[in-house]
């Protein structure tokens, strides 16, 4: 029986996740295209306040979403550890089969590493290569998670490529006591037990200055008077069409021009803090508990199989 | 397509216009625009003479061979389809178009032949007594083997504007450099233009275009095309005769319902021979369908049937060998040149009012231009017949098609991608713009009403092209946001007060020395992530363009559907092409960003190899 706080976060990551995929509309040739990564690692199987998995929360808040995603937008949900045999792939990215992504993701279990560094180009690959046949639409990264990469270095190299490529990234994080490092580099990140952050947080994304409200559309003219026309314009060239080449990392590694050290540290994006919850897990154990699964991995394999094969026999022999 | 000599024959006469009567009567070319009437001379109106035998002119188009079919001859010959129906007549060579007009108002001939275009020149003449007021009793074709050739200062007919054209007094090509402009807005004060004597040959504009190289483009047959181009997809390179940087920046293989070929009969004439003249056009008809079986039979068998053969060397003979030497390159290119339009091609140009390229529309097109150019002082025009399509379908003993919409673009290959990339300009015929206010996708019908009819009419007008919807959107949001993030994340610093502000990056002034270091740091996502990204922002203003051309295209066919326009909705594609190519890259202002938020109207080359094959093209 869930106490009422842990059905307010299933709901929060529901809700959060329900305004991140507000569709674009009816544009004939446009489509909304989410990826969700779902951290799957062990420490989901951890208890919350109320005795509830972190995990049972989330896949009920996925359940939840899967029921209002509009027949319109494109989804893939992505383990970090599990769906090993599709490339991590719970739900290809693609036309929801509402039933099936239902089941499929009932099923999914907590065990491993947290390697998001990873799972973030998977995702991002598959995205650009969507968006390689059509260039129209959203593109968007939402990574649930309870905790840190156990693949910081990969995460590093991958990030700006991925940012640099114009996909949308959010970040939710899962009762963490602090804020997530993604924080302060994706575009947006939200706490799933803030429910009111959440809906003052998600707001349109606007393509164009309007100067109808609060004079934004003269700020911006002032913004740019001081850049040239001829500037403006190569740099709407190298920004106006879409990169849609494989994450690599190698912009972030060979970038001809390092960007300059910040002469002041920028605020994160919108972040309300609450109350601490249960304690974030540390790095160090989660990489030790990734090896362990991994480790173990085939071993569990081999005992589920056996497992499976044995009740199939006994199915038939009670026929 | 072919390119041949027949297009020789074709210019010659074609259209032909007033050519060569024009041009011998004509001083000084060059000089200003002679009014038609003082052309033709005084002549005293008299009536038809009579006589068994009607004499009936041709010209030089493959639409002609389709009379000679019916015929048998230049005389009636017995067991042709004309003689089976009773009809007498003797074919007369008509490309002297001022000569014809004689020839009818005295009564010397019944009919006219002619485009739409030469109808409107000679309307005012033709109108003043109303027993010789035109009555269009056929159209036989639309014309695409006329050509605008230009120089590299001229990429799509916009650039025309103030620019130097070389063309034929008089001549088919009149119409033709009139509905171009047309198309891209402007009139006859924009351009100067160089009349030559001649269509074709040292006194041509290809010539012409050729020695001065202060004259920009030039309207020239297919021939005189290949010979400055090399090809209508080509580009001269100098080479060869041809001249560097000419390309074809218009032609009626796109431009596929600008010049319409047609048969006219006078008033008092056709009232008073009603069955003579359905008849004439019953059995014009019938051999048009004969002929156009014939030459698809040949021109996917390449086995030269009998029948086909002969109609070939008749119509050799007709126009001379040193005309057309061959029959296989220079006759059957002759007809390859032509679109026929067959019986559902007359119903559709003489009686769907919903045609934006039927009679009406191209009368009065026609007449516009007489009067803009000052061929006449007022507008005359000239009447459609009341035939019973069905009537004459039973006389021509050929089978009652009415004209169906066809989606002739539908099995297009090409994505809607191409139509973003870098090679839509060199394929864009001519575009036109409609803006809109910030953020916004909706628009009043009523106030875009007359930007959507140019659109429709000029989709008809350019039957092989594609009509694509490209809207765009105004970056100064994605520069803003770059400046933002820039600075948020301390790529770019930023110094001084609203209205003042200096950038700097690395200690240095942002400016054109280290432009490029942005656009790498750009590329390597160095202002990604955070409130403010303008690779989001950009993505965003890709979807809004769409928006926008989708929105546009949705109106456009709501305000086709309630004009009752036909279209094909097959040949319009919307696409969004985001921040690319702004008026004004960096606006000051609200009124300078507008310009940015807009939607072109592009028409847009295709291979016509890709459209969906069809007998008859109306």
């Amino acid at each position: 029986m869930l106490n009422r706080s842990d059905v307010s976060l299933a709901l929060c990551i529901a809700f959060v996740l329900s305004l991140m995929l507000v569709s674009l509309g009816s544009l004939a040739h446009a489509a909304d295209h989410v990826v969700i990564i779902l951290d799957d690692s062990g420490s989901m199987n951890e208890a919350m306040a109320g005795n509830i998995r972190k995990m049972d929360a989330a896949k009920r808040a996925l359940a939840k979403v899967v029921e209002q995603i509009p027949d319109t937008t494109n989804v893939g949900i992505l383990l970090l550890n599990g769906a090993r045999a599709n490339n991590h792939w719970l739900v290809p990215l693609g036309a929801l089969d509402k039933k099936n992504a239902t089941i499929m993701v009932n099923s999914i279990g907590a065990n491993g590493g947290t390697p998001l560094g990873e799972a973030m180009r998977i995702a991002s690959d598959q995205l650009l290569q969507v968006r390689n046949k059509s260039v129209y639409g959203t593109y968007r990264l939402i990574v649930v998670t309870d905790g840190e990469a156990s693949d910081k270095a990969l995460l590093d190299q991958y990030l700006p490529d991925i940012l640099s490529r114009g996909l949308i990234v959010d970040a939710i994080g899962v009762n963490m006591a602090g804020n997530h490092s993604l924080a302060t580099q994706v575009h947006s990140y939200r706490r799933a037990d803030d429910e009111t952050a959440l809906s003052n947080a998600i707001v349109e994304i606007l393509a164009e200055s309007s100067g109808d409200n609060s004079g934004s559309s003269d700020s911006d003219f002032e913004l740019l008077n001081a850049l040239n026309d001829v500037d403006a314009g190569e740099i709407l060239k190298a920004l106006a069409k879409p990169n849609n080449d494989p994450v690599t990392g190698y912009s972030a590694r060979t970038s001809a021009v390092a960007p300059p050290e910040p002469t002041w540290v920028p605020p994160p994006p919108a972040v309300i803090p609450t109350a601490a919850q249960a304690p974030e897990k540390t790095g160090f154990f989660e990489m030790l508990f990734g090896t362990f699964c991994t480790c173990m991995l085939p071993i569990l394999v081999a005992v589920m199989i056996f497992i499976t094969v044995a009740a199939s026999g006994n199915r038939k022999r009670n026929r | 397509m072919v390119l041949s000599k027949r297009s020789i024959l074709q210019r010659v006469a074609t259209l032909a216009i007033v050519g060569i009567s024009l041009v011998i009567q004509l001083p000084d070319p060059s000089a200003a625009q002679e009014k038609f009437a003082d052309l033709v001379g005084p002549v005293r109106v008299e009536p038809v003479a009579s006589g068994t035998s009607i004499n009936v002119p041709f010209i030089l188009w493959g639409g002609d061979i389709a009379t000679f079919l019916a015929n048998g001859d230049l005389k009636t010959k017995p067991g042709s389809t004309y003689q089976k129906l009773g009809l007498d007549m003797q074919l007369q060579p008509g490309d002297d178009f001022v000569g014809q007009v004689r020839n009818y108002l005295s009564g010397k001939t019944p009919m006219l032949r002619g485009t739409m275009h030469m109808l409107g020149l000679a309307g005012e003449v033709l109108g003043q007594d109303p027993r010789t007021k035109p009555v269009v009793i056929l159209q036989l074709s639309w014309s695409a083997g006329d050509h605008i050739v230009a120089r590299k200062t001229i990429r799509t007919l916009n650039d025309m504007k103030g620019k130097k054209v070389a063309c034929q007094q008089g001549g088919p090509h009149v119409g033709l450099l009139y509905d171009s402009l047309s198309a891209a807005g402007l009139g006859r004060n924009d351009v100067e233009i160089v009349w030559t004597k001649d269509i074709t040959g040292a006194n041509g504009p290809a010539e012409t275009f050729r020695r001065d190289p202060s004259i920009d483009a030039c309207c020239v047959i297919t021939p005189d095309m290949i010979g400055l181009t090399s090809g209508l997809e080509a580009e001269g390179t100098g080479a060869e005769g041809t001249v560097a940087g000419a390309r074809v920046v218009n032609s009626t293989v796109q431009m596929s319902r600008s010049i319409a070929d047609v048969y006219a009969v006078r008033r008092d004439w056709y009232d008073a021979n009603k069955d003579w003249v359905t008849k004439f056009v019953a059995g014009h008809l019938k051999a048009t369908e004969q002929l156009v079986a014939m030459r698809k039979a040949y021109s996917e068998s390449s086995k030269m049937a009998k029948d086909y053969e002969q109609i070939l060397s008749i119509s050799q003979r007709i126009y001379g060998k040193d005309v057309l030497p061959t029959l296989e390159g220079d006759v059957h290119g002759l007809l390859l040149d032509c679109s026929f339009v067959g019986l559902p091609g007359q119903i559709a140009f003489f009686q769907q009012k919903s045609n934006a390229s039927g009679f009406d529309e191209t009368m009065s097109r026609s007449i516009d231009l007489a009067t803009q150019w000052k061929y006449a002082s007022v507008r005359a025009g000239f009447e459609p017949n009341n035939f019973d399509y069905k009537d004459i379908a039973k006389i021509g003993g050929i089978e009652y098609v009415e004209p169906k919409a066809v989606e002739r673009f539908a099995g297009n290959a090409e994505t809607t991608d191409i139509f973003l990339d870098d090679n839509l300009d060199s394929n864009t015929i001519v575009s036109f713009s409609i803006n809109f206010e910030p953020d916004k996708t909706t628009f009043s019908t009523d106030r875009y009403g007359p930007e959507f009819l140019r659109a429709l009419k000029q989709a008809s007008q350019f039957g092989n092209a594609r009509v694509v919807i490209r809207g765009h959107a105004d970056p100064t949001k994605t520069l803003a946001d770059l400046v933002k993030a820039g600075t948020a994340k301390g790529v770019i610093q930023q110094v001084g007060q609203p209205g003042n502000f200096r950038y700097f990056m690395g200690g240095k002034p942002i400016d054109l020395s280290n432009t490029k270091d942005i656009v790498e740091l750009v590329k390597s996502g160095a202002f990604g992530g955070g409130t403010f990204d303008p690779n989001v922002t950009m993505q965003a203003a890709i979807n809004l363009s769409l928006s926008r051309a989708e929105a546009v295209k949705k109106s456009l066919e709501q305000y086709a559907n309630e004009s009752k326009i036909n279209f094909d909705a097959s040949q319009i594609v919307s696409v969004g092409a985001g921040i690319l190519e702004p008026i004004i890259p960096k606006p000051r202002n609200k009124e300078e960003q507008k310009e940015n938020m807009r939607v072109e109207f592009r028409i847009v080359k295709v291979d016509p190899e890709s459209l969906a094959p069809s007998d008859f093209n109306f």
